[in-house]
């Protein structure tokens, strides 16, 4: 039996993959996210150390052979801190999206558990924390007290979960409706074993849609906390950074640092969206209507 | 209905309650001492003068004690001072809050305008060339941080053509000047609507793509309702349901990366201002901007359910749902 189970469930991951595949701009997506982060991870390692050091005979240099992207405000290589800047960016976006989403999923099951007074309750804070913007709720936390890595990461990953949480409730709700999980509650499972046995696993489809979105939520969010000099500390580079340092530089022409972060950013957030509808239409074929 | 505006009201009050303890919670948890900051650093001043200037900015009081007074003095109109440089915390709100009203409202009719025409045209010609465009755009606008797209405008238009003004809301000696003002508008104007647009264009193409699809149109086609009249009436009277819905959290753009877009372009609205008074820890104005924002986002999720409600004459017995 064991043997059955387990080819049809292979059957089934084979059918997913193959649905991901016939969406060719997903693949695009996919194979778009690999090569950055190839890219930022090996960059640094391959390309010549010595040019991201300061060296103030080159500040603003115009893209050449030496620099191919041109050189920042202390006449360091813009495509060995953009490549630097990847990692932190990813980084951020990946950790703080992993703890937006634990928090909703534990506010959302817990909601979804407890109907009557506490969800209601618990819906009405999230309406009332929903009502503060999350960038300015971001922006209020950072602009206080010294920055650090861990401090944005925390921030964003704490005000981004209630999106995750209202979906997890909602997709919960429709599940503790269905005769798989009515039959388990007759059965006599506890509340634990129908939470981690059977909502939780039976979520992970659009809660995979929902985390590959955030991921690039958060890289904006980190780009616009740190473009403003609020997010991650200006020693490190990343590439809202590498656009908060170029501002002042835009109006003098030096077009190279702002153009070339901000292109990384729209292209890496435009790849995860598009594995993320990848993802959506796999798992809901219905609403397949690939565009 | 009656039971629904009376568990809205209530929620409305516990939703600025909530805000406002957020405010205050973070206002008073952050680190940075507003007495210290007014003088320049605690180093210049005696325990004495610390403790005077501390009691007469309340400071001394138990927090509970200090979050009612605020309250209190807040919706007695008495908004304080800035810390920072002793303004009245009114007027300086008041002076932002029509700057970033003019550019919001302005940037969400074209938001709605331009997403529902461009949603239908899409939806309509599902697998064209124009809809492969259009839902391009809509992709890229989705990726696109404001921030960037403000500077590359800049960039553009500013300093390579030098068209436009880059920033500000009227030129040096202009004032009144309506076409100035336009002028200064058209940027910021442009950076909001690309970089906002593109959720609800896909959205409006889905829901197209989804009436387009049920009996509702093919009955209108049995019964000779012109196709002019089933492709541009229908689709825009069904999506905009999904489409109010979802416009709630950023009804004022102010909301969104409006904020960061008034920086970039130097408006001064509530979205600068809250930026510089955050940098500069002042925190009577913070908080009123925090209180204001917050007030602004509430006052758009009732107008997005009116909307709904209107539209939907389904709802109007009992009001969506809560």
């Amino acid at each position: 039996m064991a043997s059955i189970a387990s080819i049809s469930v292979k059957r089934a991951w084979l059918w997913r993959a193959r649905m991901f595949a016939r969406h060719r701009l997903a693949c695009v997506g996919l194979v778009g996210i690999i090569s950055i982060t190839l890219l930022s991870l090996l960059g640094p390692i391959m390309l010549d150390a010595s040019l991201q050091r300061v060296n103030l005979d080159q500040m603003f240099s115009a893209p050449s052979v030496t620099y191919p992207l041109g050189t920042d405000q202390l006449g360091r290589d813009l495509l060995w801190r953009i490549m630097a800047g990847g990692q932190t960016s990813l980084w951020v976006g990946l950790v703080a999206t992993v703890l937006a989403t634990t928090i909703g999923c534990g506010y959302g099951v817990v909601s979804a558990m407890h109907a009557g007074p506490t969800d209601r309750f618990m819906m009405q804070l999230l309406d009332a924390i929903l009502a503060v913007p999350v960038l300015l709720l971001v922006i209020v936390v950072q602009a206080v007290g010294d920055s650090s890595l861990l401090k944005v990461i925390l921030t964003i990953g704490f005000a981004s979960w209630m999106g995750t949480a209202r979906m997890v409730r909602t997709e919960c709700l429709r599940l503790l409706q269905s005769t798989f999980i009515q039959a388990a509650i007759v059965a006599g499972a506890s509340s634990w074993r129908i939470v981690f046995s059977h909502l939780l696993p039976n979520t992970l489809g659009p809660l995979t849609v929902v985390v590959t979105i955030g991921i690039g939520q958060a890289v904006l969010l980190e780009a616009t906390l740190s473009f403003l000099n609020l997010g991650v500390p200006s020693a490190l580079p990343s590439w809202g950074n590498l656009m908060g340092n170029g501002m002042s530089a835009v109006l003098g022409g030096a077009w190279w640092t702002i153009v070339f972060p901000g292109l990384m950013i729209v292209t890496t957030v435009l790849c995860i969206n598009l594995v993320g509808d990848g993802l959506r239409d796999m798992i809901s074929p219905r609403q397949r209507d690939g565009c | 209905m009656g039971r629904y505006i009376l568990l809205r009201t209530v929620s409305i009050i516990l939703q600025l309650l909530v805000i406002s303890l957020l405010a205050f919670a973070i206002m008073k948890m952050a680190p940075g001492d507003p007495v210290a900051s007014l003088v320049g650093g605690r180093e210049f001043m005696t325990e004495a003068d610390f403790a005077r200037v501390a009691h007469n900015l309340g400071l001394d009081q138990p927090v509970y004690a200090q979050y009612i007074m605020w309250l209190e003095k807040f919706l007695h109109g008495d908004w304080g001072h800035s810390i920072r440089d002793g303004r009245d915390v009114r007027a300086v709100i008041w002076a932002g809050l029509g700057a970033t009203l003019v550019l919001g409202i302005i940037s969400w009719v074209i938001i709605a305008v331009v997403s529902v025409v461009l949603g239908c045209l899409a939806g309509m010609r599902a697998h064209t060339t124009t809809d492969y465009a259009i839902s391009s755009f809509a992709l890229v606008s989705f990726a696109t941080p404001p921030f960037w797209l403000g500077l590359i405008l800049i960039l553009v238009f500013s300093v390579t053509f030098d068209l436009l003004p880059s920033s500000g809301r009227v030129s040096h000696g202009a004032e009144g000047d309506l076409a100035d003002y336009l002028r200064h508008l058209v940027l910021p104007v442009t950076c909001i609507v690309l970089t906002h647009a593109g959720p609800y264009i896909r959205l409006v193409r889905g829901s197209v793509r989804d009436v387009l699809g049920t009996v509702l149109l093919s009955g209108c086609t049995c019964t000779w309702i012109t196709s002019a009249y089933s492709g541009m009436a229908l689709p825009p009277a069904k999506c905009a349901d999904p489409v109010c819905d979802m416009g709630r959290p950023d009804f004022p753009p102010a909301g969104g990366g409006a904020f960061v877009v008034e920086w970039v372009f130097g408006w001064p609205g509530i979205g600068r201002l809250f930026l510089q008074v955050a940098m500069a820890r002042d925190y009577p104005v913070l908080m009123a901007a925090v209180l204001v924002t917050g007030a602004l986002v509430i006052i758009g999720n009732l107008l997005a359910d009116a909307c709904v409600i209107w539209l939907n004459p389904k709802l109007q017995r009992f009001g969506p749902g809560i």
